[in-house]
């Protein structure tokens, strides 16, 4: 029998395989977002490639989709947080939206404030009209909250249709082109780095809330509400808290839908809109920002194969590019998603992209 | 004042159709304790049957009026069998809730399909010559019919509930599921009856209020949103209450009605919804443990 | 003698002050509708006291832990801890003025690891804010890392090292029982409450569940009440007893007093 090397016998496995059996020796390595330096490579490299190089070569019409997934990504980020979490469900995150696009739409045009006042502004006012139906029904048992937005999103919605005739009333609102930092590009580029940039900070700033104590309390209220309370945890503070988080960014979100469509109109923000956003948490799985992500990805490629996209390519409107047909049968396909995968798929497609991150954590293993 | 009378006789007779639907509503809560968004839609498809039997295919309006109640009752055993059921048992609010969404988009989107979004007319079953003036009230056939068939199903529901075997077991059911299953009643057929039930009623209260209005797929499944309120006044889990919730709401909507304009018409339900949350949750009749867990 | 795996001296803080706990309920009433579930209840506990509570069924024994730990709120009368009256906190202040409880019913989060369980009840000694929660920086993770050291004795000591990252779900009933306890624990609560620890155990389980409990109370100086059934376990571990029947006080003292007492015998037994 051949005698074998000392160097061969301790040769190491090759630096690739190395993750697999990589153990902790620190807590604060539990903190981690990536398990190895390989990951965080990885993802840098896949984020810079996505939103850095692709926008510059991809057409108009693509470079609209694209923004428009950012922009849904932003609210769904903040629906992660209050239904995937914190187990709150709000009907009204649409008409928050619209509030948001037109506090940016009235700032920028009478008081021409500039980009960064404005879009923290949309946000807060958003807050405050949601705070309006959610503090008093915060306290009341989790179907109240439903309830109370639900007659949030029709009362906004009656405002912005009938009661602002200053800002077009039903007609829209013809935003002025927007002021931003001069990038060297073309201002619809640019707009979209920007919108790019303000979802990469919300995801950063929302994981770090979700693995913090606020996250873990989050969590413990939506699964047992009367033993949080027994651990110190407020109930009414944090879900208070994870309804401002989500309004403000579905307001924020807002904002730069009015900067990228330039004419809002009111009914695009109608109760469609609130369930359209409560099923890309569904499509995208409950509780997890990756499917949050995923779930805007597969709303707007919907929308868009569909054909009532609309929105994003010329006027704001939902119905300008569609009939009345192409709505009922967009309505019935959200309805049908929805309902299909709530029975079959209740994890959603998140699952998947879990499952290819292990295999690719145990390769050459799995 | 003679004005005023009328308008209430309209508040009552309306508010007892929501009042009807309500029951329907509080039905399913009861059995599976879901909020049923989708109430609109089986509103309007008993509705728009009715109308497509009647108006389209010409059939005499009692038979038409028959067979849209059968059809409905088996949409309610459809929905629940398909949809609810492999559900049921998540515990799952969110799922519960979104759910019921889903399906209410689906039926609402069907309905505006195919019948389109203008108004139609409903025949009317009883002839405009029984309308007639008692007590300086003016009775119009709609009074008759919607105050027969609110009085009706309140008393039908009542002996239901308190003496047919199948009503008290699905009493029992509301009360304590674990209970009621390990005493031998069938969890499956009462939540099917419950959502069976509840599509009758829905689609009752469908044709009375299309013969009012005209039905058209948007109004009726607002109609089915305005449960809301009528059901928080009532206290949730009450049934009375929610006649009396309805009654009021009704009431409110005709009252103020012909001062607003029709679109903040209706959304005077909406408004007083956020009103009473802050102000009663717990509604008239609703229990106390109602208010926190 | 070091008893146990864990180092309490790291998990308890070092100021003994902070687990100093003088409980007083003082003509305590408690009524659901009609029925009268705690008549005037008056009893005190002592610093570092195991005191047991005990009684048929239905005799309020869970209704007196409910309004100690806030899930129920009496009519009348007064609880005081420390000399501060904590009647009427709800149930999240509660923990932090010093009670930690356990549940009949298991009352865990389900879909939790037991650290992350175990964590959660760290919640209140955690101290920084949303804005650096937002940002999560060295000096969060610095803190959550210290907290997460500090459970790590708790486990150790429970014995609940091979199930730390299992979600609770999966657990069985005595495990679930100890991560209950581990998770009361955590909150370093002044006043342990248990609210029957034993039940459903097999006789190794209430062994060991013994074993924790004396050893916290004699070595770790940690009050605690207990809610019981089991007579022998009562009898044996508590230094006092309180007797319930039908929401009424009818006996307290020692194990030996309480067995002889003759309406203790006549509510146990139905005889005079």
């Amino acid at each position: 029998m051949r005698q074998m090397k000392e160097t061969e016998k301790l040769k190491p496995f090759p630096p690739a395989f190395h993750s697999p059996g990589r153990l902790k020796t620190r807590y604060e390595e539990g903190f981690n977002r990536f398990r190895t330096a390989r990951g965080r490579r990885f993802m840098v490299i896949t984020v810079i490639c996505l939103f850095g190089l692709l926008p510059l070569v991809l057409n108009d019409y693509m470079l609209h989709l694209f923004h428009a997934v950012c922009i849904y990504a932003i609210v769904a980020v903040g629906l992660t947080i209050m239904t995937g979490y914190t187990g709150q469900l709000s009907l009204a995150h649409g008409a928050f939206f619209g509030i948001g696009a037109y506090t940016a739409a009235s700032l920028v045009t009478w008081a021409s404030l500039p980009f960064f006042l404005v879009i923290p502004a949309a946000g807060t006012v958003a807050t405050l009209f949601g705070a309006l139906f959610a503090i008093p029904s915060l306290r009341l048992k989790p179907i109240f909250l439903p309830m109370a937005t639900l007659a949030g999103q029709f009362i906004v919605e009656y405002i912005l249709v009938h009661r602002l005739s200053f800002a077009g009333g039903s007609k829209g609102f013809v935003m002025p082109k927007p002021v931003l930092v001069d990038l060297g590009l073309e201002t619809k580029l640019s707009l979209f780095y920007v919108t790019a940039i303000c979802l990469l900070i919300i995801i950063w700033l929302s994981d770090n809330l979700l693995r913090s104590k606020t996250g873990r309390a989050f969590r413990a209220l939506r699964q047992n509400e009367r033993a949080a309370a027994a651990m110190g945890i407020d109930a009414y503070r944090h879900k208070l808290f994870a309804f401002a988080v989500s309004s403000f960014l579905a307001g924020l979100a807002g904002a730069l839908f009015a900067y990228a469509v330039e004419t809002i109109v009111p009914t695009f923000f109608n109760l469609t809109l609130s369930i359209e956003f409560l099923a890309i948490m569904i499509i995208g799985g409950l509780g997890s920002i990756s499917g949050a992500i995923i779930g805007s990805v597969a709303i707007v490629f919907l929308k868009e194969i569909i054909g009532v996209a609309g929105a994003f390519s010329m006027n704001s409107n939902i119905h300008a590019g569609a009939g009345p047909a192409i709505i009922s049968l967009y309505e019935f396909v959200l309805g049908l998603v929805i309902v299909l995968f709530i029975i079959f798929k209740p994890e959603g497609l998140a699952s998947f992209y879990r499952k290819i991150k292990q295999g690719f954590n145990r390769w050459p293993f799995s | 004042m003679e004005f005023l009378l009328q308008l209430s006789l309209d508040g009552v007779s309306l508010g007892l159709l929501y009042g009807i639907s309500a029951i329907g509503f509080i039905l399913i809560y009861r059995s599976s304790g879901l909020l049923n968004f989708a109430h609109g839609g089986m509103i309007g498809f008993g509705a728009f049957l009715f109308f497509a039997l009647s108006a389209w295919a010409n059939w005499p309006v009692i038979i038409a009026f028959a067979v849209t109640l059968v059809c409905s009752f088996g949409l309610g055993l459809i929905l629940e069998k398909w949809i609810i059921r492999p559900v049921f048992g998540r515990e799952n609010l969110i799922h519960y809730i979104l759910i019921t969404l889903g399906l209410a988009l689906m039926l609402k989107s069907v309905l505006s399909f195919v019948f389109e979004k203008s108004y139609h007319h409903l025949p009317v079953f009883v002839p405009h010559a029984f309308s007639r003036g008692w007590f300086g009230f003016q009775f119009t056939s709609f009074h008759i019919i919607a105050l027969t068939a609110g009085i009706g199903v309140l008393l039908l529901y009542r002996f239901y509930f308190a003496f047919s075997p199948q009503g008290i077991s699905m009493r029992a059911f509301a009360e304590n599921r674990l209970t009621a299953r390990t005493l031998g009643i069938p969890v499956k057929r009462i939540l099917a009856m419950s959502w069976a039930i509840s599509a009758l009623l829905c689609a009752l209260t469908g044709i009375l209020l299309g013969m009012m209005n005209g039905p058209a797929a948007d109004s009726l499944s607002a109609a089915g949103l305005k449960i809301f309120p009528v059901i928080v006044l009532g206290g949730i889990n009450s049934i009375g209450g929610a006649v009396i919730g309805g009654i009021i709401i009704g009431l409110l909507e005709t009252f103020v009605g012909p001062y607003a304009s029709p679109q903040l018409q209706n959304l005077l339900p909406y408004m007083a919804l956020v009103l009473i949350i802050v102000i009663k949750p717990t509604g008239f009749s609703g229990d106390r443990d109602f208010k926190k867990r | 003698m070091k008893a146990f795996r864990g180092d309490p001296s790291l998990f308890a803080s070092s100021d003994p002050g902070k687990r100093q706990a003088q409980l007083e309920i003082r003509n305590l009433t408690l009524r659901f509708g009609g029925i009268t579930a705690l008549n005037k209840i008056d009893f005190s506990v002592q610093n570092g006291e195991l005191i047991s509570l005990i009684g048929p069924n239905g005799a309020g024994k869970t209704s007196l832990l409910n309004c100690l730990s806030g899930d129920s709120k009496p009519q009348s009368g007064k609880i005081i801890l420390n000399e501060e009256e904590i009647t009427h906190l709800p149930p999240h202040r509660r923990a932090a003025a010093g009670i930690g409880r356990t549940y009949q019913s298991f009352e865990l989060f389900e879909e939790m690891t037991v650290l992350s369980n175990m964590m959660l009840a760290r919640h209140i000694h955690l101290k920084y804010n949303f804005a650096k929660a937002f940002l999560f920086s060295k000096s969060t993770k610095a803190k959550e890392a210290h907290q997460i050291r500090l459970v790590e004795e708790l486990i150790d000591f429970l014995d609940l090292q091979t199930v730390r990252k299992e979600p609770v779900a999966r657990l069985p009933m005595g495990m679930r029982k100890r991560v209950d306890l581990g998770r009361a624990l955590s909150l370093n609560p002044r006043i342990l409450l248990l609210d029957e620890p034993f039940t459903g155990m097999t006789l190794e389980e209430k062994d060991e569940m013994v074993r924790f409990l004396l050893e916290l109370n004699e070595i770790w100086q940690q009050t605690i009440i207990l809610a019981e059934h089991d007579m022998s376990i009562v009898m044996s571990i508590s230094k006092r007893v309180v007797v319930l029947d039908f929401g009424i006080k009818i006996a307290e003292g020692s194990p030996d007093f309480v067995q002889k007492h003759p309406q203790v015998i006549k509510a146990y037994l139905g005889k005079p």
